[in-house]
C-alpha cells in the first residue's frame, strides 16, 4: 500500500512539474508590451520601457523560468502584475471563495445524483430509469452559462426568490452567503448530475447482477437488506472514483459560472488574468487547479485502494 | 473482415430501434439543415441594416417572431444563421483531435515503454487542468478568432482522444494477427494503420461523436467568453453573452432563444453520441 | 440698485484685466450665465464674487443645469438634509463600480472604476463639476498677466484622513512627481516641467509654466485625476501599488478594508475639509462588467451607479423605480484611420467613410438619446472655444460617399477594424462595419480586450476605434492623438498647419480668439477626417426615486457626500 501511495504521489509531482513547463511557456506567448498593457494606453513610453525592465520581462526565457520554479517550491507565486500584490494571497482569497461554491455544489448534488442513479438501476428499463437517464445526459451536457441563465431568469428576476449575483454583503453569516450561492452551484450540479447518476446506475447495475448478489438473494434475505449490504456497498465504489475526478471539470465551469454570477473566485481571476496578460497570476492559479485535481485523483485512488483490496494487489503489476 | 461486417450491420439495426437516437438525430439533422441553408430562410438578413438599430430590442412581434437585438437585427434570423458557425467550428475542432490523437494513441500504444511513458506524463499534466481554462490560456496568447479556437480545441482533444486508442491499441497490438504482420516483415507503420487501426475503429467513432457533443459545449463557452472572435458573425454564445445583461429588465428574447438553441443541439448531438457508444459497448 | 452698481464697481477696479473684461461682457449680456461663471471661476474669481455679479445681471439664462431625463438629482446637491443624521443607526451606501483595470495606485489610474474609486477618497486643487470649475484644496488661485504663471493657495487648516496637515510641499511633491514622468498623467504634454512647482509658503504654490496655458485651473482639478494631492512621505518612498498600504487621503471618507479586485468598505474621513458628510459608510463593490452592474442594482443589492452606458443600461433606463441622471460629457470616440499608408492614405476614402456612417441613428439607438453628434472633431460644444457655426453638421450622405469611394477607385477594398471591448464599441464597430458594406468597403472585425487592443493595435492599425473619457477642455484631444509629435496618434496624421492652429489655440487666453482658432481648427478636421467622431456620449447615473444629492462628472467623479437615499 505504501509503495503504491508513494509511486502515485510521485507521478503526481512529475505530472506538476510538466504542468508548471506547460504553463510557463503557454503563458509567455501571451503576445504584446506587459508594460502598456498595465499601465494603459495614456502613458509615456518611457514610463512603458521602465516598468518592463523592473518586470524582468525583457530577460531570456530559461533564466525567467528558473526563477520561477525556484519561487514556486519556496510557495512564492511572485506578485501580481496588475493588482501589485502576492499572487498567493490573492489566490488564497479567490480560492476559499470557490471552495464554498464547490462544496456547497457538491453537498447538492451527490446525494441527489446518487439517488437517482440508484432509482435507476432499480426500476432498470422502466420510464422512470429512461427519464433519469436522458434528463442526466442533457443536463451535463448543457453548459453552464446556458442553465445559469435559465435559473436567473424563473428564480432572481421573475419569482425573486433568491438573489442572482454570488457576493453575499460583507459580514453576512453563514446561511446568509449560502443563500448567495444556491442559485450559482446549481448549473455546477446539473452538470455534475448526469455523470454520477450514470455511474452510479451502472455500478448497481453490475453489482445487482453480480454472484454475491443472487446467492444472498437465494439464502432469502429480505430485498432491502441485499440492496443495503451487498449491492450499494459495492457499487458506490466507483461513484467515489468518479466525484474525485470531477474536481477538475467543477473548476473549468466556474469560470463561466462565476463570471455570470459576479464571484470572486479562483475561475473569474484566471479569467481576468489572461485578459490582462497578468503572468503570475495566470500561472499561479492554473497551477493551484492542477494540484487540486493531483490531489484529489491521488486521494479517489487511496480510498478506491482502501475499499477495493483487488487494486491494492495489482498495483504494482 | 467478414466478422467485423456482420457485426456492423448487428450494430446499424440496433441504431435504428433506439428511440433516443431518432430523436437526437432529428434534432442534429435539422440543426446542420439550418446551418447549410440558413442564409435562404432567414426573413432578414443576420448582418442587418445601420438603421435597425433605431428598433433595437423590440419584444417577439409578428414581424420579428423573436424580437430583435441589441443593435436591432431580428433574432430568429441570427438564431438560424448561427447554427453554421458552431457546426463549422466543432466537427472541424473534433477532427483535427481524432486524427492526432489516433495516430499518438496508436503510436504510444504499439511501442510502448518510454516513449509511453513519457507521453502519458505529459498527458497527465495536461488533463489536470479544465479544458475551458487550457483553452483560455491558449486563445489569449493566439487571439480570439475563429481558427484559434477550432486550433486549441483540436489540440485538447489529441491527449483525451490519444488514451483511449492507446488502451484498445495496447490490448489489439498483443494479438496474433499482429505478430504473424510483424513475422511477415510488414514495418510499424503498416501495422499501425493498417493491421491495428480498422480494429479500434468502434471506440474511435465512440470518442469522435462524444467529443463532438464536448466541442459543441466548448464553442459556444468560449464565445460567451469573448474569445470568439469577428461579433458580426452570428453565433449563439456571442449573443448570449452580449444580451444576457437585458434579463433583469425582461428583456429576455435575445438570451432565451440562443439558450434553447444551444441546449437542443448539444442534447441531441449527445443522445447521438450515448446512443452509438451503448452499441459499442454491449 | 445704487448699493449693487457700487460693489460692482469695487469688483471691477480689483479686478485683473481678464476679469474685468468678463465682468463687462456679461453684463452687457453678450455671454451667457453659465459661461460667465464658467470662464470667470478658471480666471481665478472667487465664487461669492462671481454668484453676486451672476445674481445682479446678464441674461436669465437659468438653464445652467446640463443635467436631462426624467430627474434632476444634481441640482439637489445643495440641499442639506437632517433627516439621516437622526435615523436610526449609520448610513451605509452601497455602490457599484466596474473591475479596476489594476493597483488602486493614484499615479496609475486611467480607467473609470479607479478614477470614481480614488474620487471618493482623495481630492486635487480644484473640482471640474458638470457646471464649472470650483474650489477643492485650494480656496483661490491667480495667474500672472499672460498665463505662464499660477499662484494657488490652500484652504487653512487641511488635514489628511490620518491626521497629518497638508502642505504646499506635499504639492510641489505631488506635481513633481508627475511631471517626472512616474504618472500615465491626463497632464498632457507640455505644460509643466520638472522644477516648475515651488511652494512659497505653508499654504501658497506657485506654477511656472513653459507656456501660457489659459485654462491651467483645469489641468490642476479633478480632470486630471492623476494630480491628487499627496503627502511627500508617500512620493519619497513611492513604489507600483503603495498606495494601497494605507490609502491615505484628503477626501470625504477613508478605507476601512479593501479587497483587490472586488471591493472595499469606507468610512468618514473626521479629518474632511469639506461640509458634514452624510453618509457614514460606503460599501463599494467591483462588478466585472456594465451589465453586472446594472443587474445587482434592479436587484436591490446596490444603491448607486455613477455611470452606465446606455447601450448596456436601456432597461435601466426604462426602469420606473430607477432615478436616472444624464450629464453631457465630452467623452467620445474616435474612430481612426491611418493618414499615412494603407487603403485610407487618401482623403477621399476617409472622407467617404465619414459619409457612410448615420450618426442620428447611432445617437438615437446606441446611445438611447442621451448624447450628442459628433462632427469628427474633439473641441465638444461643452469646450471653451467650441465654435457652433463652423462647419455644417455631417450626416449620413450615401451618393457623396459612393462618388468618393469610385473616384478613388476603391471599391471592393477590404480592410481590418481593430477595436476593444468596452462599453458600446463592439456594437459601434458593427455600425461601421454595416456603413462599410454600403460603399463597397468590405470591414473585417478584430475585438480584443482593452489590453490587447492598447498593447498591440492601437497605434499600429489601418482604421481602429478608441474611448476618450471627458475632458473639460479639448487640449488633450488637440494634442497627443492629432498633432504630428502627438503619442497618441494613431491616424498618424501630419500637418503642419494643424499643429500651428493648436498652440495657438491652447496659449489663447482671450475666449473670442479662442473660438475664431477653434472654428479653423474644427473645419481642418471635418476635411481631412483623421479621425470619425460620431458623437458625444453623455453620463448616466441611476439611483432609486427618490435619492437627492448625487453630484457626478464627466470624468467619472463621485461626489456623495450629502447623499440621501431614497426608495
Amino acid at each position: 500500500m505504501l509503495r503504491f501511495l508513494l509511486r502515485r504521489l510521485g507521478l503526481a509531482m512529475v505530472s506538476l512539474w510538466l504542468l508548471s513547463v506547460l504553463v510557463f511557456i503557454g503563458t509567455n506567448l501571451l503576445p504584446g508590451d506587459v508594460g502598456r498593457r498595465i499601465l494603459g494606453p495614456f502613458a509615456t513610453q518611457e514610463s512603458v520601457d521602465l516598468l518592463n525592465a523592473r518586470l524582468g520581462t525583457d530577460r531570456p526565457l530559461l533564466t525567467q523560468y528558473l526563477d520561477y520554479l525556484g519561487g514556486v517550491l519556496t510557495g512564492d507565486l511572485g506578485d501580481s502584475v496588475s493588482f501589485a500584490r502576492p499572487v498567493t494571497e490573492m489566490l488564497g482569497t479567490a480560492l476559499g471563495n470557490s471552495t464554498k461554491l464547490a462544496l456547497l455544489a457538491f453537498v447538492m448534488v451527490v446525494p441527489l445524483s446518487i439517488l437517482g442513479g440508484v432509482i435507476a438501476a432499480l426500476k432498470r428499463d422502466t420510464v422512470i430509469d429512461r427519464s433519469i437517464t436522458v434528463f442526466g445526459l442533457s443536463a451535463t451536457v448543457i453548459p453552464e452559462f446556458v442553465s445559469g441563465i435559465v435559473v436567473i431568469v424563473i428564480f432572481a428576476i421573475s419569482l425573486r426568490w433568491l438573489p442572482g449575483g454570488a457576493q453575499a454583503p460583507a459580514g453576512s453569516g453563514v446561511f446568509e452567503q449560502i443563500r448567495y450561492l444556491i442559485l450559482p452551484a446549481i448549473p455546477l450540479v446539473l452538470v455534475l448530475f448526469g455523470y454520477i447518476a450514470r455511474i452510479t446506475r451502472a455500478g448497481m447495475i453490475d453489482a445487482l447482477d453480480a454472484d454475491y448478489t443472487r446467492t444472498a438473494t437465494l439464502k432469502g434475505l429480505p430485498r432491502r437488506t441485499v440492496i443495503r449490504r451487498h449491492v450499494m456497498r459495492n457499487a458506490l465504489l466507483p461513484t467515489i472514483a468518479v466525484v474525485a475526478t470531477q474536481v477538475g471539470s467543477l473548476f473549468g465551469g466556474l469560470v463561466a459560472v462565476e463570471i455570470l454570477f459576479n464571484y470572486q473566485g479562483v475561475g473569474r481571476l484566471i479569467f481576468d488574468a489572461a485578459q490582462k496578460a497578468d503572468f503570475p497570476l495566470l500561472a499561479g492559479g492554473v497551477l493551484v487547479i492542477g494540484v487540486i485535481y493531483q490531489a484529489a485523483t491521488v486521494l479517489a485512488d487511496m480510498l478506491y485502494g482502501v475499499l477495493n483490496p483487488r487494486v491494492r494487489l495489482g498495483a504494482d503489476a | 473482415m467478414t466478422t467485423a461486417g456482420v457485426s456492423r450491420s448487428q450494430r446499424l439495426s440496433q441504431l435504428r430501434g433506439s428511440a433516443t437516437f431518432w430523436v437526437g438525430a432529428s434534432i442534429t439533422l435539422t440543426w446542420i439543415v439550418f446551418a447549410i441553408f440558413g442564409d435562404f430562410v432567414t426573413p432578414y438578413d443576420p448582418a442587418g441594416t445601420p438603421t435597425d438599430i433605431l428598433d433595437r430590442l423590440a419584444p417577439p412581434s409578428s414581424e420579428h417572431l423573436m424580437g430583435t437585438d441589441s443593435l436591432g437585427r431580428d433574432v430568429l434570423s441570427r438564431l438560424l444563421a448561427g447554427a453554421r458557425q458552431v457546426l463549422i467550428v466543432a466537427p472541424a475542432a473534433t477532427s483535427i483531435g481524432t486524427v492526432a490523437g489516433t495516430a499518438m494513441g496508436l503510436v504510444t500504444g504499439y511501442f510502448g515503454g518510454w516513449i509511453d511513458e513519457i507521453t502519458s506524463r505529459i498527458l497527465d499534466a495536461f488533463l489536470s487542468i479544465p479544458l475551458i481554462i487550457t483553452a483560455m490560456l491558449v486563445l489569449a496568447a493566439l487571439g480570439p478568432t475563429t481558427v484559434g479556437v477550432i486550433l486549441v480545441i483540436g489540440l485538447v482533444f489529441t491527449p483525451i482522444i490519444a488514451r483511449t486508442v492507446r488502451a484498445s491499441t495496447l490490448s489489439e497490438a498483443r494479438l496474433d494477427y499482429v505478430t504473424a504482420a510483424r513475422l511477415r516483415g510488414e514495418g510499424p507503420i503498416h501495422i499501425m494503420f493498417i493491421e491495428i487501426l480498422p480494429n479500434v475503429m468502434g471506440p474511435i467513432v465512440v470518442e469522435f461523436t462524444v467529443r463532438l457533443g464536448y466541442a459543441i459545449f466548448t464553442t459556444l463557452a468560449l464565445s460567451f467568453l469573448g474569445f470568439g472572435g469577428d461579433p458580426s458573425i452570428p453565433d449563439w454564445g456571442q449573443s448570449i453573452s452580449n444580451h444576457y445583461v437585458f434579463l433583469s429588465g425582461d428583456v429576455w428574447w435575445p438570451t432565451l432563444f440562443p439558450a434553447l438553441a444551444i441546449a437542443s443541439l448539444v442534447v441531441g448531438v449527445n443522445l447521438v453520441a450515448d446512443a452509438i457508444a451503448q452499441i459499442f459497448e454491449t | 440698485m445704487g448699493d449693487t452698481s457700487k460693489r460692482i464697481d469695487e469688483i471691477r477696479q480689483a479686478a485683473t484685466p481678464v476679469e474685468t473684461e468678463l465682468i463687462d461682457e456679461y453684463m452687457a449680456h453678450r455671454i451667457s450665465r453659465r459661461d460667465f461663471i464658467r470662464r470667470g471661476s478658471i480666471a481665478g474669481m472667487s465664487l461669492p464674487v462671481l454668484g453676486f455679479i451672476a445674481a445682479c445681471g446678464g441674461d436669465s439664462d437659468e438653464t445652467t443645469t446640463t443635467t436631462a431625463g426624467s430627474t434632476d438629482t444634481t441640482a439637489a446637491a445643495g440641499d442639506t438634509t437632517t433627516t439621516a443624521a437622526t435615523s436610526e443607526g449609520p448610513v451605509t451606501v452601497r455602490i457599484g463600480l466596474g473591475s479596476p483595470a489594476g493597483v488602486i495606485d493614484p499615479v496609475l489610474i486611467n480607467d473609470e472604476a479607479r478614477i470614481q474609486f480614488i474620487s471618493l477618497i482623495a481630492d486635487t486643487l480644484t473640482f471640474s463639476s458638470a457646471t464649472g470649475l470650483r474650489p477643492a484644496l485650494a480656496e483661490s488661485w491667480e495667474p500672472n498677466e499672460d498665463g505662464t504663471q499660477w499662484l494657488f493657495t490652500l484652504r487653512e487648516g487641511l488635514l489628511y484622513s490620518d491626521g497629518t496637515p497638508i502642505t504646499a510641499d506635499d504639492v510641489v511633491a505631488t506635481f513633481e512627481g508627475i511631471a517626472e514622468g512616474n504618472a500615465a498623467s491626463a497632464l498632457g504634454t507640455g505644460a509643466l516641467s520638472p522644477g516648475g512647482t515651488v511652494a512659497i509658503d505653508e499654504r501658497t504654490v506657485q506654477f511656472n509654466l513653459d507656456a501660457s496655458v489659459g485654462a491651467f485651473p483645469f489641468i490642476v482639478s479633478s480632470d486630471n485625476y492623476n494630480a491628487v494631492i499627496l503627502p511627500r512621505s508617500f512620493w519619497d518612498s513611492y513604489g507600483e501599488g503603495s498606495y494601497e498600504a494605507n490609502f491615505v487621503g484628503s477626501g470625504p471618507f477613508m478605507v476601512e478594508s479593501f479587497a483587490p479586485g472586488q471591493g472595499a468598505v469606507l468610512v468618514r474621513n473626521e479629518n474632511y475639509w469639506g461640509p458634514a458628510v452624510v453618509p457614514d459608510r460606503v460599501e463599494v463593490t467591483f462588478f466585472a462588467d456594465g451589465p453586472a452592474v446594472i443587474s445587482a442594482f434592479q436587484e436591490g443589492r446596490i444603491d448607486v451607479i455613477p455611470s452606465f452606458s446606455a447601450a448596456e443600461g436601456q432597461t435601466l433606463l426604462n426602469d420606473p423605480d430607477a432615478q436616472i441622471s444624464v450629464i453631457e460629457t465630452s467623452e467620445h470616440r474616435q474612430i481612426h484611420m491611418n493618414t499615412q499608408e494603407g487603403l485610407f492614405a487618401d482623403k477621399r476614402v476617409r472622407q467617404a467613410l465619414a459619409f457612410a456612417v448615420n450618426r442620428q441613428a447611432m445617437v438615437d439607438g446606441l446611445l438611447a438619446s442621451n448624447g450628442a453628434l459628433g462632427n469628427d472633431h474633439p473641441i465638444s460644444p461643452l469646450h471653451p472655444g467650441y465654435h457652433p457655426d463652423a462647419v455644417a453638421q455631417k450626416e449620413e450622405d450615401l451618393a457623396t460617399a459612393n462618388a468618393l469611394i469610385d473616384e478613388a477607385g476603391v471599391r471592393g477594398a477590404e480592410v481590418t477594424l481593430n477595436a476593444p471591448a468596452f462599453e458600446e464599441i463592439e456594437l459601434l464597430a458593427q455600425l461601421v462595419q454595416g456603413a462599410g458594406a454600403q460603399i463597397g468597403l468590405t470591414i473585417n472585425l478584430q475585438i480584443d480586450d482593452q489590453g490587447t487592443y492598447y498593447g498591440n493595435y492601437w497605434l499600429d492599425s489601418t482604421l481602429g476605434i478608441t474611448n476618450y473619457g471627458h475632458r473639460g477642455v479639448a487640449n488633450v484631444f488637440l494634442g497627443a492623438p492629432l498633432r504630428s509629435d502627438g503619442t497618441w496618434n494613431s491616424a498618424k496624421f501630419n500637418n503642419p498647419d494643424f499643429d500651428a492652429l493648436v498652440d495657438a489655440f491652447v496659449a489663447e487666453t482671450d475666449e473670442d480668439a479662442q473660438r475664431e482658432l477653434g472654428g479653423q481648427i474644427q473645419a481642418l478636421l471635418w476635411d481631412e477626417v483623421p479621425i470619425i467622431i460620431p458623437f458625444f456620449i453623455s453620463n448616466n447615473s441611476a439611483t432609486r426615486q427618490g435619492t437627492t444629492g448625487l453630484e457626478t462628472t464627466g470624468m467619472g467623479h463621485v461626489v456623495i457626500t450629502e447623499l440621501v437615499l431614497g426608495g
